[in-house]
């Protein structure tokens, strides 16, 4: 039994059931461009102890101790070696995660930490660390009628002209407990990312948008023991930083030898994507004011440095 | 830091084999793949990374510097002298050895 799935303009077939992904029609003419197979890995594969990972230009090889192993091969396979003992939800956070930003790497496009949305001024990513709340300013977002395109891995290719554009990854989105409380959604009943996180799975296929759009802005997440909200544009060089930061697994590039078209594609979103640092109080979270100010920058911001703009509270109604 | 010596007849160029792009008039990104580092250059030190493909004098460098800003030529000498050499440290330009006539 095979599975088919569409997530960032690929056709994958997939001998394993990944409720996250959407399914498309089997009987398609389309031809498929990543297979996912369930499998064993050859044993002579010689792995570091504990989470790791090696890497050669055409093969990236990946080990979740109790969990899986899986192969990422030339950008169309995946071969999954699921351990004993594992459960199904576990093997596919990092089949989603680490392993598909291999994938992706492997076809040459930029990864992004980030989490983007649809704006009619184009793409708009949120990235920074883990934790910094780029789901939860996505559930926010998403509340005030704008589609997602990504959370967390995201994909962006170079048009005809060189201009960077987001591929759509898929209709999923991952909330903590607290977060998912301050949106109105219930997690009762949703699953559990891992079976020891107080994270849920949020399908939201209606509020999805699924063509790739160019990029509008990107805003870093950012921390401050200052009170006060407020947005800053980053001049180039910073911009650049900004990317290599926010590039997924980086340290993947090493080994699969792709450091030099990343140059080249992070360059690219550096000279015409506006790069904001988005910052917060640490304490309180202040959301909806947070979400007011950068909605309202995103929205009449074409993004040169001289509009930047700090906002006080109660300036967006 | 470097004790070599450098002087204003010194020749240096850049190396080949590093990576660079221009993100705008005044600013540009350059990786060492090799090493796996990146630099960014900004303003002046852009300018004078973007004479640096031909070999030059540092005496060129500086007298392309003044003429290009208008700037005082005693302390773009010594600015000059003292970025090269941190160029130099981070291996990003050589010491040009002209090839010795007979």
């Amino acid at each position: 039994m095979a599975y088919n799935y569409q997530a960032y303009g690929l056709r994958f077939r997939s001998d394993m059931w990944l409720p996250e992904l959407p399914e498309v029609e089997s009987a398609s003419e389309e031809p498929v461009d990543v297979f996912l197979r369930l499998g064993r890995l050859s044993s002579d594969l010689k792995l570091a102890r504990g989470y790791g990972y090696q890497a050669n230009p055409d093969e990236f090889l990946l080990n979740c101790p109790d969990i899986a192993r899986y192969l990422v091969s030339n950008g169309n396979e995946i071969v999954i070696e699921p351990l004993h003992g594992s459960i199904d939800s576990d093997v596919r956070v990092f089949l989603l995660g680490s392993a598909f930003g291999a994938l992706l790497h492997q076809r040459q496009l930029l990864v992004m930490h980030a989490s983007v949305i649809n704006t009619p001024r184009g793409a708009v990513l949120f990235s920074g660390p883990s934790g910094a709340g780029k789901s939860t300013l996505l559930g926010e977002m998403m509340r005030r009628g704008y589609r997602m395109m990504v959370d967390d891995v995201c994909g962006v290719v170079l048009d005809s002209h060189n201009l960077p554009m987001v591929v759509p990854g898929y209709p999923r989105t991952r909330l903590w407990a607290d977060s998912a409380a301050k949106l109105d959604v219930s997690t009762v009943g949703l699953p559990r990312t891992r079976q020891m996180l107080d994270k849920y799975e949020c399908q939201l296929p209606d509020q999805f948008h699924d063509s790739t759009v160019p990029m509008h802005q990107i805003y870093l997440l950012a921390n401050s023991t200052n009170t006060e909200l407020k947005i800053e544009g980053l001049p180039a060089i910073h911009k650049f930083e900004a990317v290599l930061q926010n590039t997924y697994r980086n340290s993947f590039l090493d080994g699969l030898e792709l450091r030099q078209p990343h140059f080249s594609m992070a360059s690219h979103v550096a000279r015409q994507v506006p790069v904001n640092r988005a910052i917060r109080p640490s304490a309180g979270f202040r959301l909806t004011e947070f979400a007011d100010m950068i909605e309202n920058h995103f929205s009449c911001n074409s993004g040169d440095l001289d509009s930047n703009a700090s906002f006080r509270s109660g300036t967006n109604g | 830091m470097s004790n070599r010596k450098l002087s204003l007849t010194t020749i240096v160029v850049a190396r080949e084999d590093l990576l660079s792009s221009n993100l705008s008039d005044e600013e540009l990104v350059m990786m060492d793949i090799d090493r796996g580092y990146y630099y960014g250059l900004e303003n002046v030190a852009k300018a004078i990374w973007d004479v640096l493909g031909q070999p030059q004098s540092i005496l060129s460098i500086c007298n392309k510097i003044v003429e290009e800003y208008d700037a005082d030529p005693q302390m773009v000498k010594e600015d000059t002298i003292k970025f090269v050499g941190e160029m130099l440290d981070e291996k990003l330009i050589v010491i040009y050895e002209e090839k010795k006539s007979a």
